[in-house]
């Protein structure tokens, strides 16, 4: 359908973005009765794309790195971010419901904008070896793998494939947090360094 | 009836796209279907852009052999034939519905995946 | 077949198959289907970005319509058609995913059995 291009502002005073316009929509291609949106954010963000992807559990994000591409299986919906500031999304219930996604994006995108510029942030590039290195079996190898059920799974192998795609967070795991399996925990930060076992879940309160 | 269990009828969708008389991607369309029903195929006929104009009843071609003819006879033999409606309205086909020949449905592009799935082959033909 | 692949070799605008190649893209995309467009010889002028067709032609933008079809389904666009019309990687709309002949050909050897072909 056409429409005219509708401007939100979202954030006043956003370090990086701050409105953002609903450029089309249209009947989603996946769900019935649901729109698929294209959105432009007031600005490009090449520079954060690669940063963001380090910040959703590894089996929510589809990062296609020679385009700069993100697709991030998020807000039970697949939200496609490019280069120049277009964001797609699809399943999604109407345009309040885009807005109200796109603004946590945005909140996420100003956050890292804030991050980088004080040095703190952490690039796909550097985590690149290690992402491509995480699946559910190397995560299960650093598990206690005694299948206790204490996280709520029935197993170590349920709880990997739940943390992947962040459905569960790593201090479920009791048994880990309260400094059972020292040796589990070292592995874990090997495999996934500190930046993905935040995303995960892992620092409440020891943060460092 | 010792085979019947190994004659699994096989499917044919052919997608065209092309106007009749111009070219003869129409008769080609035609001529391939004709020859898969007869060796057992089911065969679907999309009409996509202009090919929503074969269906089109009371054609009168002079030198042409008769397309909307043809295009009964497949119908009678048991071809599924469809027409895309974006098409045929752009057309002036779909508003009138005694435009077209009887048991060419108007859909639309949506049964074209359902049928490619359930079809042992697919072929477009194209200008 | 359980996958299909929508060829174009058509500018758009001057012919309307480009618009409905990716038109048939999207259906079989609602219906569940793996589809995938492959823009090749005139095609790739399908992928241009900002394309305003408006004023005498008025037609919808094909652009833009790429937008509709990715991430869950590719736009493949044609290294060598590229290629012989001058058209660069930074022309095309961002979407679009560049491949060469070792690539088209990995695509169509991959999956021939189930995966229809359709040039429109």
């Amino acid at each position: 359908m056409e429409i005219e291009e509708l401007e939100y502002e979202i954030f006043e005073e956003g370090p990086m973005v701050r409105k953002v316009t609903i450029q089309e929509i249209k009947p989603c291609i996946v769900a019935e009765n649901m729109i698929r949106v294209l959105l432009q954010l007031d600005r490009e963000v090449s520079e954060i794309i690669p940063i963001l992807v380090t910040k959703y559990p590894p089996g929510n994000v589809n990062y296609i790195e020679n385009k700069n591409i993100l697709t991030l299986n998020i807000y039970e919906r697949l939200v496609t971010l490019y280069p120049s500031g277009k964001i797609s999304m699809n399943k999604t219930i109407d345009k309040e419901d885009a807005i109200q996604v796109v603004t946590g994006i945005m909140e996420v995108i100003n956050q890292l904008y804030t991050e980088l510029n004080n040095g703190d942030a952490v690039d796909y590039s550097e985590m690149k070896e290690k992402l491509s290195k995480i699946g559910p079996l190397s995560l299960y190898n650093c598990l206690p793998k005694t299948d206790c059920e204490e996280c709520g799974e029935a197993t170590c192998m349920a709880f990997a494939i739940k943390l992947l795609s962040g459905d569960i967070t790593l201090d479920k795991c009791t048994p880990l947090k309260d400094g059972m399996y020292n040796e589990d925990v070292s592995c874990l930060e090997e495999l996934l360094g500190h930046q993905i076992m935040e995303t995960m879940g892992w620092y409440d309160s020891r943060d460092f | 009836m010792a085979n019947t269990q190994e004659e699994v009828s096989k499917t044919l969708t052919i997608i065209l796209t092309e106007g009749p008389y111009r070219s003869q991607y129409v008769e080609m369309a035609h001529n391939i279907a004709e020859s898969a029903i007869n060796n057992g195929y089911g065969v679907n006929l999309f009409l996509y852009m202009d090919a929503t104009h074969i269906p089109k009843k009371n054609q009168n071609p002079h030198s042409f052999p008769n397309v909307g003819e043809r295009l009964r006879q497949l119908i009678k033999k048991g071809a599924d034939v469809r027409a895309c409606v974006r098409c045929a309205t752009a057309r002036g086909h779909a508003c009138d519905k005694t435009s077209y020949l009887k048991g060419v449905s108007i859909t639309s592009v949506y049964d074209i995946p359902g049928w490619v799935r359930e079809s042992d082959k697919v072929i477009t033909l194209s200008g | 077949m359980d996958s299909i692949l929508i060829i174009v070799d058509k500018a758009p605008y001057g012919y309307e198959d480009t618009f409905s190649a990716f038109y048939v893209a999207i259906a079989c995309l609602n219906k569940g289907m793996d589809a995938d467009v492959l823009l090749v010889g005139d095609g790739v002028y399908a992928a241009i970005k900002d394309q305003e067709p408006g004023g005498s032609i008025d037609y919808p933008k094909v652009g833009e319509l790429s937008y509709l079809i990715f991430p869950e389904g590719n736009i493949f666009v044609h290294l060598g058609s590229m290629i012989e019309r001058g058209v660069e990687e930074d022309d095309l709309v961002e979407a679009a995913h560049i491949i060469d002949d070792t690539k088209l050909y990995q695509i169509i050897k991959s999956k021939t059995k189930e995966k229809a072909f359709v040039r429109i």
